[in-house]
């Protein structure tokens, strides 16, 4: 729902210009999430565990860890984060990476959204 | 990377993983192969194809340890991926548990040398053999054999593999699959130079084996017995017997069959493809040494050394067989048969009247048995007043009461029977016995007694006295050695006319 206010001196609503206003289920904002320590070459994807969907934006909810440098690397990943108390906060994360040499077993873990950052520390254990 | 064909397998999306419906191959896969294919699959963005798995489903699989090509692999299915019996045909080389452990796969591979090629090989789950998908002619086995189902363990885990090919050695070897992994069945088997005969020549029923060629038929009782082998009293769970009088070497065969894979006969209502040893089958518990080459008994070098627990019916050995065997009894004592003799009286001809009996020492025959005989007139039977001596036959043989020659089919404890002629009108009451060995009226060139045992180290002196009123001769008479040696003493008769 849009509400407009005509006139002058138009007062900003929740933080949006020219009065649009922001749903309860919209996001408040973008949060970093850093994949600290995370496998290069690894496939991820962040879902929300209560219903098996894709973190917002999806675009950026899945992908594979860049190639570079090194084994491991910090990979920053930028999401939205909701009202405090949304279970759309509530994010797991999975990575994979068992078709390369060597495999790692699948990591999983699970973060809170935020404003700021969150790191998650990524333990992929090696298969062989 | 894995190496398994994706065509060979669908995944579906409640995690069925199954044979595809046409398969590329029938290649067997490692059970590694199988957790990095899925792993693999696992790794896609989205699925594709017929096999339902990508990042965006839950962990298909786990394996327990690091992935190592060298050894069984133990994995775990995960999150309803779940195969079934027909796509375990096609692993090998580890375990495969599902369902949250509510299901288990072991791996199952026999190894052993030698192994006759092709020697084919079955598993005995329970009291069933497993179908069987690995071949006939397979050789020692790799396979994945599912031993629990529904969170509980199938005949506690326990299996049985066995190789018995008529013509070969047998084996067996017992294995419990409830740990995972791949456990092993050893098992050798080696051609069998003492089976001569087709297993055509065989046919199997209940306790019966029936020969064609011989004709004769081999019959095992399941009973208590007591009996006494040179002069050793000793308990057996079980008797032997055939008949035709064929030899051991034959009855072995008939054996060996019984208890092969084509077996068609039964022992004690154990299927005879899984029969293992006497006591297990009656059930008594008692711990006999099996001997999986070969469960009623080895034959080698002309001998039967029989399997525990098992007594040789005397009555049914040809006469060359009579020490060519070896017991174990109930108690696990070895038991030889003593020597046993044969007595022969050639040179004869129809009509000749023969008698042969021990030698008294002066002239005559020893009829001093100190033994009576009692029997109704017409009976058959007869009741001794005591046992006879170990010397007389227990087979057939011949027995004189009140000087009436009869001859009999057997001797029991102090029962004789088969008696013929029938005990005349009056009956028997307390009549004198005693036991020749021979006497009869020839009607062949050769008279024989019945099979005797002799005391080791035993010897006596036989009288035989030949007499034919028809075509006179001078009687002949005379005594000869019966000894251990050789089994038996002969003698020619020598015809002077009168």
């Amino acid at each position: 729902m849009t509400l407009m206010f005509g006139g002058i001196g138009a007062q900003p609503c929740a933080g949006k210009p020219n009065g649009v206003g922001r749903l309860p289920s919209d996001p408040l904002g973008s949060f970093t999430l850093i994949l600290k320590n995370s496998v290069r070459g690894s496939r991820y994807v962040i879902e929300r565990p209560s219903d098996d969907s894709l973190a917002t934006p999806t675009g950026s909810a899945e992908g594979v860890i860049p190639a570079g440098a090194g084994t491991v690397t910090d990979h920053a990943v930028t999401l939205d984060y909701y009202a405090p108390g949304s279970s759309n906060n509530n994010l797991r994360i999975t990575l994979r990476n068992a078709s390369g040499t060597p495999a790692y077993r699948s990591f999983e873990t699970q973060i809170v959204a935020q404003a700021g950052s969150v790191i998650a520390y990524c333990s992929q254990e090696p298969e062989e | 990377m894995p190496t398994v064909n994706s065509a060979d397998f669908q995944i579906a999306t409640n995690g069925n993983l199954r044979r595809a419906a046409s398969p590329a191959t029938t290649d067997i896969y490692n059970v590694l192969d199988l957790h990095a294919w899925l792993q693999d699959l696992a790794d896609n963005s989205v699925a594709s194809g017929d096999d339902n798995l990508s990042i965006r489903k839950r962990n298909p699989s786990e394996l327990a340890g690091k992935r190592n090509a060298t050894r069984p692999s133990a994995l775990t299915l995960l999150n309803g991926v779940n195969i079934d019996d027909t796509v375990a045909q096609f692993l090998k080389f580890g375990s495969v548990e599902q369902d949250s452990g509510n299901v288990l796969y072991t791996g199952l591979k026999s190894i052993g040398s030698p192994l006759v090629a092709a020697s084919p090989i079955y598993i005995v789950q329970g009291t069933s053999k497993v179908t069987r998908w690995w071949g006939a002619a397979s050789g020692h086995i790799q396979i994945l054999l599912k031993c629990k189902t529904g969170g509980a363990l199938i005949s506690s885990g326990d299996v049985t593999g066995y190789s018995r090919k008529h013509g070969q050695t047998f084996a067996h070897f017992d294995a419990n699959l409830a740990a995972g992994g791949e456990q092993v069945l050893a098992l050798s088997t080696q051609l069998d130079g003492a089976i001569t005969m087709a297993a055509g020549n065989f046919a199997g029923g209940a306790n019966t084996i029936t020969l064609t060629s011989p004709a004769g038929v081999v019959t095992l009782t399941f009973a208590d017995t007591t009996q006494s082998l040179g002069g050793v009293s000793k308990l057996y769970k079980g008797t032997i017997s055939w008949t035709n009088s064929m030899r051991l070497s034959e009855v072995y065969q008939a054996l060996q069959w019984g208890a092969s894979e084509d077996s068609t006969a039964t022992f004690n209502s154990v299927p005879g493809w899984r029969y293992r040893a006497l006591d297990q089958a009656r059930g008594i518990g008692s711990s006999y040494v099996e001997v999986p080459a070969a469960p009623f008994g080895t034959f080698s070098g002309g001998k039967l050394f029989a399997a525990q627990g098992w007594w040789i019916d005397v009555g049914s050995l040809n006469a060359a067989d009579l020490k060519a065997y070896q017991l174990i009894s109930h108690d696990g004592t070895v038991v030889t048969p003593p020597s046993s003799a044969v007595v022969s009286i050639g040179n004869l001809v129809a009509g000749d009247r023969v008698l042969v009996g021990k030698d008294d020492g002066i002239d005559d025959f020893d009829k001093a048995t100190g033994i009576t005989a009692s029997g109704s007139a017409a009976a058959t039977t007869v009741t001794l007043s005591g046992a006879p001596a170990s010397d007389v036959p227990t087979g057939a043989g011949y027995i004189s009461i009140n000087e009436n020659p009869h001859t009999y089919t057997g001797i029991s404890g102090v029962t004789v029977s088969g008696l013929s002629p029938a005990v005349p009108g009056g009956g028997y009451s307390g009549a004198a016995v005693w036991f020749p060995l021979i006497d009869t009226t020839a009607d062949a060139a050769t008279e024989s007694s019945g099979n005797f045992v002799m005391g080791s180290g035993a010897s006596f002196v036989a009288r035989v006295r030949v007499r034919n009123s028809a075509i006179p001769i001078v009687p002949y008479e005379t005594t000869f050695d019966v000894t251990e040696a050789g089994g038996g003493g002969s003698n020619n008769t020598i015809r002077d006319v009168e």
